[in-house]
């Protein structure tokens, strides 16, 4: 009897899945797994391992953004507490995420390896202001959120190998001279 | 104080006014109940943000439809469209004076209560298509028309089915039905077991009624915008959405109280059977409405008039006979 | 007192939807006062001790011949005129028509003016459903049945007034082929390729 059949089946289903266990992800409280590589619209400066901060202030990342969202204020070369070497510095480094596209091109660009992307989206905020990205909380976020990718995001080593590092061994490559 | 409340009719206004606040508040919570049944039924949460386990959720829909613009097309029949959903729940609400909840709380011990709740549920399809007419919609009047369609073609079936328990317990008032039951059995397992077809007849067709899945095709609210209520914003909609849940419920409480026993029980007869059998058939509809596909209109009529029709008609003469013969016999 | 000042609000209330209901220009407003008017007549009946008439009253009337109405005048007539379905009301047609409402009005005043209702009660008896059923069966039963066959008449005469006479259409019950054999569509000769 096919009617009965749909009727009571159907019944012995949804009575089923009452009992199950929601597959809901409750977000914002509890954030999902990520893959290691992914990338959401944020953003994190880094400090390397001396503690002192990656960013010189070239603006390269500033500059490849086709968004244009990024806005960094430069300093004269100074002398690092750390290496007693003079290097550059950042002073006020703004990232704008309305307009973000996470295209990742600031990560690829940046000579320091400094700048990362973050694997949780910002949240919501109330305001405008709430999505702009200041040097502080840039640096906060280093410690504060996961991070894709995270050991200075390898391009460096993939894309510019003279910089004394080996060439990763392609299937097939032959050395060729540095 | 005292001698004001011995005045009927302030009595009258006094416990109109509690039960209206009653169902009122019962309703909002049981648009909690929904969705969160809803919910787990596929696989997902309820509500879960405003109040502990979302129970403030009601009140948080209920400020959101208040602040929302009221309009009124310009086109519209101003007076019959603010008027609509006024009637609607008024007419859905007073169904609830009827219903016995125990034998002393009842708002209006009516000889004729079954017939009462009849005429309000036949009455409740006119602000339908009221609404939708001043509205000067054609969208929202065809949807209407269907919904009339279905209104009056499932009213008949409604009103064959409830002879069936007038004609078992020889009365038509509602709290002597349920009386009655306390003495000679339930309804619903009575001999001759007319009692359970009628129960599931009258159970469908109260469904129709109230537009709800598997038969809510006028409203259709995946597919027709919202059908009747297209124009219909803020609370006005709200009222036409709390009309619907408010007939589900009572049409539940009528069904416990009428087939199922109402107040009485094996242990303490009292208010607690009525609310323990009107909730879990108010879960049963839940779990039918979140389980079973819509209705076509043809497939709706159909049931309504090959299957529900001939099977009522068939069950009159069936218990009338065996009314007689039982008296007959037992010399009454 | 308060039995009085009710009557006399539930009056008001008919006379005045009445009036409206032959009064105003607009056809379904007119047919929605005609529903107010019934409604109310049904708290006449409620205050005359007759609940199973007053709840009758409103299945019967204000459900199913307001329902009936309403659908007559909206299958009938152009709906979606401007302002509503228009209402003629010819100002020659009420000049003749006064002097025989004028008569009618009077001889009924005078009948209800002449009649001894001093002693009229409302029907003490309760539930007057038992009274009514037991005559109905019993001493005017056939009249009871010659009206249920003037139903059936009506029924079947109605279905067979709007019944298709199409034979084209006979054992055709899927929407789609139904709707091929409609003239002028153009469904049948593609449902051949």
């Amino acid at each position: 009897m096919g009617w009965f059949d749909a009727t009571f089946k159907t019944f012995g289903i949804t009575l089923k899945n009452l009992f199950r266990k929601p597959s809901t992800v409750e977000f914002p409280a509890v954030q999902r797994e990520r893959a290691e590589r992914y990338r959401a619209a944020s953003f994190a400066l880094l400090h390397d391992e001396n503690g002192e901060e990656k960013c010189i202030g070239c603006k390269f990342c500033e500059w490849i953004c086709p968004s244009q969202i990024i806005a960094i204020t430069a300093t004269p070369k100074r002398e690092s507490p750390f290496t007693g070497k003079k290097r550059g510095y950042a002073e006020d480094f703004t990232i704008n995420l309305q307009a973000c596209i996470v295209c990742e091109l600031c990560i690829q660009v940046c000579p320091e390896d400094a700048i990362v992307m973050t694997r949780d989206t910002e949240q919501p905020g109330f305001s405008r202001e709430d999505l702009v990205l200041t040097m502080d909380k840039l640096y906060a976020n280093e410690k504060t959120t996961r991070l894709s990718w995270h050991t200075g995001a390898g391009l460096m080593e993939m894309q510019n190998p003279q910089r004394g590092q080996e060439k990763p061994a392609a299937a097939g490559a032959e050395d060729k001279p540095a | 104080m005292s001698e004001l409340m011995l005045n009927p009719w302030i009595r009258a206004l006094f416990w109109g006014l509690v039960m209206i606040t009653g169902v009122m508040t019962v309703t909002a919570w049981s648009t909690w109940f929904e969705r969160k049944f809803a919910g787990r039924m596929q696989s997902r949460m309820g509500p879960t943000l405003v109040g502990p386990l979302g129970l403030l959720q009601p009140i948080a829909d209920a400020c959101k439809l208040l602040q929302k613009e009221d309009l009124v097309p310009d086109s519209a029949d101003r007076a019959l469209f603010n008027l609509a959903p006024v009637l609607t729940v008024g007419f859905a609400m007073g169904v609830a004076a009827v219903v016995p909840f125990t034998p002393t709380m009842l708002a209006a011990d009516l000889d004729v209560g079954v017939l009462w709740l009849l005429a309000l549920s036949g009455l409740m399809v006119f602000p339908t298509w009221m609404g939708s007419w001043a509205s000067n919609n054609k969208y929202s009047l065809i949807a209407a028309m269907r919904a009339v369609a279905q209104g009056i073609s499932y009213e008949v079936p409604m009103v064959l089915a409830i002879m069936v328990p007038v004609i078992m317990t020889g009365t038509l008032s509602l709290s002597d039905m349920v009386a009655d039951q306390q003495k000679n059995g339930w309804l619903i397992y009575r001999l001759p077991l007319t009692g359970l077809i009628a129960f599931v007849i009258f159970f469908l067709a109260s469904l129709a009624e109230a537009n709800r899945i598997p038969f809510d095709i006028p409203e259709a609210e995946s597919e027709l915008v919202a059908g009747p209520t297209t124009e219909y914003t803020g609370m006005k909609f709200g009222l036409f959405y709390m009309a619907e849940y408010i007939h589900t419920l009572l049409s539940s409480a009528i069904c416990a109280a009428v087939f199922f026993g109402g107040w009485d029980g094996p242990i303490a007869p009292g208010l607690h059977w009525m609310l323990l059998k009107s909730v879990i058939l108010f879960v049963f509809l839940t779990w039918v409405r979140w389980s079973f596909l819509r209705l076509r209109s043809d497939q709706l009529m159909n049931l309504c008039w090959k299957y529900a029709v001939p099977a009522t008609l068939a069950l009159i003469p069936v218990t009338a006979f065996y009314t007689v013969y039982a008296a007959g016999k037992g010399g009454v | 007192m308060m039995e009085r000042l009710f009557f006399g609000a539930v009056a008001t209330v008919l006379i005045f939807s009445a009036l409206m209901a032959v009064g105003t220009r607009n056809l379904v407003r007119a047919v929605l006062w005609l529903g107010l008017t019934l409604a109310t007549t049904s708290m006449f009946y409620i205050m005359l001790h007759a609940p199973f008439l007053a709840t009758l009253q409103l299945i019967l009337y204000t459900g199913g011949v307001l329902s009936l109405m309403l659908f007559g005048v909206m299958l009938t007539r152009r709906s979606t005129e401007q302002h509503g379905v228009e209402v003629h009301n010819e100002s020659n047609g009420q000049r003749r028509a006064l002097p025989i409402v004028a008569v009618a009005v009077g001889l009924i005043v005078t009948a209800v003016g002449r009649t001894d209702l001093s002693t009229a009660t409302p029907a003490a008896v309760s539930p007057e459903t038992r009274e009514i059923g037991q005559r109905i069966l019993g001493t005017h039963l056939l009249a009871f049945e010659v009206l249920s066959v003037l139903l059936l008449a009506a029924m079947v005469g109605a279905i067979v007034i709007a019944r298709r006479k199409d034979a084209s259409l006979e054992g055709k019950d899927d929407p789609r082929d139904r709707a091929a054999a409609l003239p002028g569509s153009r469904l049948s000769s593609e449902r051949e390729t």
